[in-house]
C-alpha cells in the first residue's frame, strides 16, 4: 500500500499497483525503495485525486504503454479515437474538474487519463465557432479586428464551403 | 450559444488557459478529425493561434498529421534507398502542415456543390499523393520497428473521403454527359475536350487512374447507414426505384455511360503514335498546357462570351499541341522544323490514293497556326479518313458494313481473334508500301523506315536511349523523367478491362463458376476473381444474381460489412509491395529496405536473354519493380471490322445506326516473366540534380515542383509536363531499366500456344513505372508479333498490377489497338 498525501493534507492509501499507474508515482517509489514513507503530492487536491485514484483503481491490471517511445503514444493516439463508456461516464464533471483532472493526469504522468481528458476537451470544441468556444471556456477575444481578420485568413484552408 | 449549460459557468480558478502548452497541444492532436475545430480553437485568442501558426516548431503539425496520416518516411526512406548516400534528415524536409492542409482542402471538392477550378489540380494532386504515400506494405524482415504497422490511416481517409464517388461535376466528364439542367461554367469547362490537358485534368485522370471507377452515389439527407438503408429498400419497391433514377443516374448507368466514352478512347487507333512513344504516354517537351488564367478569365468573366470564345479557341490549339509529333523537332532541332512541314504534306498529295479535297484543306488548315480548332481532332478525322480509305478501296460513302467486309483486306472474322492477327499483319505487308510513306511522314523523319520497320530491330538498342533528340522520336526518349503516363488514356484502360473482366465473372455465374466461353481455363477464372477482389469490386453472391443487371449494379451494395472491406481492398491493392511474392524479388528487399534477405543464396542464375543484344551494356542490378514471377493478362479486343466501325463511329455519329454490335472480346492468359539483366540510363548532365529536399515531400508528384501548400501552389499550371526541364528526378536514374524475358501463353482458341516475350520495366515521370513487354509470333519465335506498352497502377509492386495497351510490335499503320491489364500472381 502507498500513502499519498493532497495539497490539502489529505491522506489517501492506494495499491501500489493502483498508484503506480501514475508513472511519476511508479518513479518516486522506485527512487525511495521500500518505505512506508507517505508521499506528497502538492500539486493535487484531495477531490481531484479521489477522482484519479478512482479511475486508476478502475484500469488496474491494463497495460500500461511503454515508458520510453513517443511513438507508441502516437500509436495509441491514434487507434483510440474514442472514449470507451466507462471513462466518459467518469469524465462528466464540471469544466473546472475537467480540467483540474487534466492538470493532475499531466502532473502525475497518466497518459491514459490525460489522453481522455484532452478528448473530452476536444470534443467539446468539435463542430463549434471560436466564439462558440470562446463563450464555452471563458476566453477572452484579444485580437485586433485586423488580427482576427489575419487569423481567419490563416485558417481558411479548414473552411467547408 | 449552443454550449452544453453544464460547463458554462462563473469563471473559474482553474479554466482552459490553465492548461500547459503540451497539453493544450494534445488538444490539437485529438482535433485531427475535425481539422475546422482546429482552425476554430486557433481563433478564439492570441495563444492559441500562435501556438498553431507561429510556432516555426514543427511537431504539433506532425502530431496532427499523424493523427490523421499514414507516416510518410517509411516509404520515402525506401524510395531513398536505391539514391547515392546524400542524407539530409526527412523530419526537416517535410512538410507536414502543408501537407496536411493540402489535403484537408482537397476534401473539399467531394463537399462543395461546384467546382472550384483554380484549386482542383492542387486539390486532386493531393488526393493522388494520399493514395500513393499510404505505408507500403513491407516485408516481414523490416518490420522490426515499432512504427510500421500494416493498417494504413491514409486509405481508411480515402475511403472516407470517395464515400459519395466522384464529384458529379468529375463524374459527369467521364461519362461524357453533362447534366442538363446546370449550366455551371466549372462544369462546362470540365466538359470541354481539351480539359484533360490542363493540370486538373492530367490530376483527375490520375486520381480516376488509381480509384478505379466510383460512381457518385445518390445523397440522402440521412448519414451513411440511412442511405444504405434507403437503397436497399429502394432495391425491393420499383416504383421507388424508379423515382430516384430519375433524380440521378443509378450506378450502374453511370458505369454503362463512362465505359463507352472509355471505350471510345483506347480503341481510338489514331492515337497510336511515335510521340506517344506508341503507349500511353505524353512527352513533357510540348508547350505549357493553357495557363491557369484562361479559366480564370472564363470563370470571372462569363458574361462576355467574346472574351471566352477566344480563351477558349486559344487553349483548344495550345492543348492540342501535344499530339503534334514536330513538336520535339521543333523545340530541339529548330530550322529544320519548316522543312518537315512541308515534307509531311507533299507526299500525301502525290499518293495513288484518292484524297478528298476536304482532307487537304485540313491539311493547309492543319499548318495554320491561328486556326482556332483543335488540331488534334482534325488529325483524328484524317487519320480515320486516310484509314478509311484505305480499307475501303476509297469509297467515301461506304458505310455499308457488309461490303466493308468483302473489300476490307485487314478483315478478320469476328471468331477467330487472336491467334489470326499475324495473319492479318502478314496480309498488311502487301500494302506496306503503300502505307509506308504516309507512315514515314507521321513520325517526321527520313530515317523511321529502319527504326520502325526492321524485323531485327531491337526495341533496347542503347542508339535509341542515346539517340539525338533531333533524329526520330525514340521508343525509350533518352531522358525517361520527360515521359509521362497519359493517365486519360490509362485510367480509360483500366476501367474497359475492369468492366469486362466483372461482366464475364459476374455474367456467366449462375450458381456454377463462369466458363466458356467467356473463361477457358479455371486459372483464368482465379485470376480474374483475384483481380476484382484487388479492385475492391464486391463478387456477386450467388444468390443475388437472379435480378438482371445486377452484377453491374452490385456496388450499390457497399453498404454491407463484407463488401465494406472489399471496396477497402482497392485501395489496399495499389500500396508499394502488396503484389505477391513482391519482396522474394531479386535483391528486392535489400534494395527497398536495406535489410539482407538470407535465403537470398540458393537464387537461380538469371535466365539467358533470348534476344541478346550485342551493344547493350548488362549493370548489375535488382528487381526493383518485382517483374520476375507468374503473371496473368487480360487483354481485350475488337475484331478488326469492328475496331474500324468502332472508330467510324467515333468521328460520326451517324455509321453507328449502320453497325451496332460492336464485338469486344476479352481474355485472361498467364504469363511467366524473368529477369535477364539490367542496364543504365545515364542521367542528363546538362541538368542538375535537385536537392534531394526538393523531391521528398511527396514523392509521387515527384517531378513536380509544386502542391506542397497554398504558398507554393499559386500557379499549378506550371507543374510538368511543362516545367520537368528545370529539375528531375534522381531516382528514375538511379533505378536499372529491367531486362526480362517470358513466356505469354494462350490464345483465343489454343490455351497452350506459346508466344516468347521479352521486354523492359523502367521507371518514367512522375515515378510511373513503365512496362514494355514484346511478344513473338507463335510459329515464329524469332518474329515479334504484338506489344504492350503498360504503367503501374499506384506504387511500386502494387498487387493491381500493370494497365496499358496493346498493339502491333512494329508499329505499322494500321495496327489494331486495345487494353491490356497484367497482374502478379506470385
Amino acid at each position: 500500500m502507498v500513502t499519498l498525501v493532497t495539497s490539502d493534507n489529505e491522506k489517501f492509501t492506494a495499491d501500489k499497483e493502483v498508484a503506480e499507474r501514475s508513472v511519476l508515482i511508479k518513479n518516486m517509489l522506485e527512487d525511495v525503495g521500500e518505505s512506508d514513507q507517505p508521499i506528497p503530492l502538492p500539486n493535487v487536491s484531495s477531490s481531484v485525486l479521489k477522482k484519479v485514484l478512482e479511475y486508476c483503481e478502475h484500469h488496474r491490471g491494463e497495460p500500461l504503454p511503454a515508458a520510453d517511445a513517443d511513438t507508441t503514444q502516437d500509436d495509441t493516439r491514434k487507434r483510440t479515437t474514442d472514449i470507451s463508456e466507462w471513462d466518459q461516464k467518469f469524465i462528466t464533471v464540471d469544466q473546472e474538474m475537467l480540467f483540474e483532472i487534466i492538470l493532475a493526469a499531466n502532473y502525475l504522468d497518466i497518459k491514459s487519463l490525460l489522453d481522455v481528458g484532452c478528448k473530452t476537451v476536444a470534443n467539446m470544441i468539435k463542430g463549434k465557432t471560436p466564439e462558440e468556444i470562446r463563450k464555452l471556456f471563458n476566453i477572452v477575444n484579444d485580437f485586433t479586428p485586423e488580427e482576427e481578420a489575419q487569423i481567419k485568413k490563416e485558417n481558411e484552408w479548414a473552411e467547408d464551403r | 450559444m449552443a454550449s452544453s449549460p453544464a460547463y458554462t459557468g462563473p469563471s473559474s480558478p482553474t479554466c482552459i488557459l490553465s492548461l500547459p502548452v503540451e497539453v493544450i497541444e494534445q488538444i490539437f492532436v485529438a482535433l485531427a478529425g475535425s481539422p475546422e475545430s482546429i482552425a476554430a480553437f486557433s481563433q478564439t485568442c492570441r495563444i492559441y493561434s500562435e501556438l498553431v501558426y507561429g510556432s516555426t516548431d514543427t511537431h504539433l503539425w506532425r502530431e496532427i498529421y499523424l493523427a490523421t496520416f499514414d507516416d510518410p518516411r517509411p516509404k520515402l526512406n525506401a524510395l531513398k534507398r536505391p539514391l547515392p548516400a546524400s542524407d539530409s534528415p526527412e523530419e526537416a524536409s517535410f512538410e507536414w502542415r502543408n501537407e496536411y492542409q493540402r489535403r484537408i482542402r482537397a476534401r473539399h471538392i467531394f463537399e462543395a456543390s461546384e467546382v472550384d477550378l483554380q484549386s482542383l489540380a492542387i486539390n486532386l494532386d493531393a488526393l493522388s499523393s494520399t493514395t500513393t504515400s499510404s505505408l507500403p506494405q513491407l516485408p516481414e524482415a523490416s518490420v522490426s520497428s515499432a512504427t510500421v504497422t500494416d493498417e494504413s490511416l491514409n486509405i481508411a481517409w480515402m475511403k472516407q473521403v470517395f464515400a459519395n464517388g466522384f464529384p458529379s461535376a468529375l463524374m459527369q466528364r467521364l461519362m461524357g454527359k453533362s447534366s442538363p439542367d446546370s449550366d455551371a461554367v466549372s462544369e462546362q469547362i470540365i466538359m470541354r475536350p481539351d480539359w484533360e490537358r490542363s493540370a486538373a485534368g492530367r490530376a483527375f485522370y490520375k486520381l480516376f487512374f488509381l480509384s478505379g471507377f466510383r460512381a457518385v452515389s445518390r445523397r440522402s439527407d440521412g448519414d451513411d447507414k440511412d442511405e444504405t438503408d434507403v437503397r436497399y429498400n429502394l432495391r425491393s419497391s420499383a416504383a421507388k426505384r424508379k423515382a430516384q433514377e430519375e433524380s440521378t443516374l443509378s450506378e450502374a448507368r453511370q458505369r454503362a455511360l463512362a465505359r463507352t466514352v472509355a471505350r471510345h478512347r483506347v480503341y481510338n487507333l489514331p492515337y497510336l503514335s511515335p510521340d506517344r512513344c506508341w503507349g500511353p504516354f505524353m512527352r513533357a517537351n510540348s508547350p505549357p498546357p493553357p495557363p491557369e488564367e484562361e479559366e480564370e478569365s472564363i470563370t470571372k468573366t462569363s458574361n462576355t462570351p467574346t472574351k471566352t470564345s477566344q480563351a477558349n479557341g486559344k487553349g483548344k490549339e495550345r492543348a492540342a499541341t501535344p499530339e503534334e509529333p514536330e513538336n520535339m523537332e521543333v523545340e530541339e532541332a529548330g530550322p529544320s522544323s519548316v522543312k518537315r512541314r512541308s515534307k509531311r504534306t507533299t507526299p500525301k498529295k502525290t499518293k495513288t490514293r484518292k484524297q478528298s479535297s476536304f482532307q487537304d484543306e485540313n491539311e493547309d488548315e492543319d499548318e495554320d497556326e491561328a486556326a482556332q480548332v483543335s488540331m488534334s481532332f482534325i488529325r483524328a478525322i484524317l487519320t480515320n479518313f486516310d484509314f478509311y480509305f484505305d480499307q475501303n478501296g476509297n469509297n467515301n460513302q461506304a458505310m455499308d458494313a457488309e461490303e466493308d467486309e468483302e473489300n476490307d483486306p485487314d478483315y478478320i472474322p469476328a471468331e477467330v481473334g487472336e491467334s489470326h492477327h499475324h495473319r492479318a499483319s502478314e496480309e498488311r505487308s502487301d500494302e506496306e508500301a503503300e502505307h509506308h510513306t504516309p507512315h514515314e511522314d507521321e513520325t517526321s523523319s527520313e530515317s523511321s523506315e529502319s527504326f520502325f520497320t526492321d524485323d531485327d530491330d531491337d526495341d533496347e538498342s542503347p542508339l535509341d536511349l542515346f539517340a539525338p533528340a533531333s533524329g526520330p522520336l525514340p521508343i525509350y526518349p533518352p531522358h525517361p523523367h520527360l515521359l509521362f503516363p497519359d493517365y486519360a488514356f490509362l485510367s480509360a484502360a483500366r476501367l474497359v478491362v475492369a468492366e469486362n473482366l466483372r461482366e464475364r465473372y459476374g455474367g456467366g455465374s449462375n450458381g456454377e463458376t463462369p466458363m466458356w466461353p467467356w473463361f477457358t481455363t479455371s486459372s483464368a477464372v482465379e485470376a480474374t476473381r483475384e483481380i476484382l477482389l484487388r479492385m475492391g469490386i464486391p463478387l456477386l453472391k450467388v444468390n443475388e444474381s437472379s435480378d438482371e443487371g445486377n452484377d453491374m449494379d452490385s456496388e450499390d451494395a457497399g453498404g454491407a460489412s463484407g463488401d465494406e472491406e472489399i471496396t477497402q481492398l482497392g485501395w489496399e491493392s495499389l500500396r508499394m509491395g502488396s503484389a505477391p511474392g513482391f519482396w522474394e524479388g531479386r535483391g528486392t528487399a535489400e534494395g527497398w529496405t536495406g535489410v539482407k534477405d538470407e535465403e537470398e543464396k540458393e537464387r537461380p542464375e538469371m535466365a539467358a536473354p533470348w534476344k541478346r543484344d550485342e551493344s547493350l551494356e548488362y549493370i548489375d542490378g535488382w528487381d526493383w519493380a518485382g517483374a520476375e514471377g507468374k503473371w496473368m493478362r487480360a487483354v481485350c479486343w475488337m475484331d478488326y471490322r469492328d475496331l474500324l466501325f468502332h472508330n467510324l463511329q467515333t468521328t460520326y455519329p451517324i455509321a453507328a445506326r449502320y453497325h451496332q454490335e460492336i464485338q469486344e472480346t476479352c481474355r485472361v492468359f498467364p504469363m511467366t516473366l524473368r529477369v535477364v539483366g539490367f542496364s543504365r540510363v545515364p542521367p542528363p548532365l546538362a541538368l542538375p540534380a535537385p536537392p534531394p529536399s526538393d523531391r521528398s515531400c511527396s514523392p509521387e508528384s515527384s517531378s513536380k515542383s509544386k502542391g506542397k501548400g497554398k504558398e507554393k501552389a499559386k500557379d499549378p499550371e506550371l507543374d510538368p509536363p511543362s516545367s520537368s526541364t528545370s529539375t528531375y528526378d534522381p531516382l528514375i536514374y538511379a533505378l536499372p531499366v529491367i531486362h526480362v524475358v517470358g513466356e505469354f501463353r494462350g490464345s483465343d482458341v489454343d490455351e497452350s500456344v506459346a508466344r516468347r516475350a521479352r521486354g523492359t520495366v523502367r521507371m518514367v515521370g512522375d515515378r510511373a513505372i513503365r512496362w514494355n513487354l514484346i511478344s513473338s509470333e507463335v510459329s515464329t519465335p524469332d518474329r515479334d508479333e504484338w506489344v504492350m506498352e503498360g504503367v503501374q497502377v499506384g506504387g511500386i509492386g502494387s498487387a493491381m498490377g500493370v494497365v496499358g495497351m496493346w498493339t502491333g510490335a512494329s508499329h505499322e499503320r494500321g495496327d489494331p489497338i486495345g487494353p491490356s491489364w497484367a497482374w502478379k500472381i506470385e
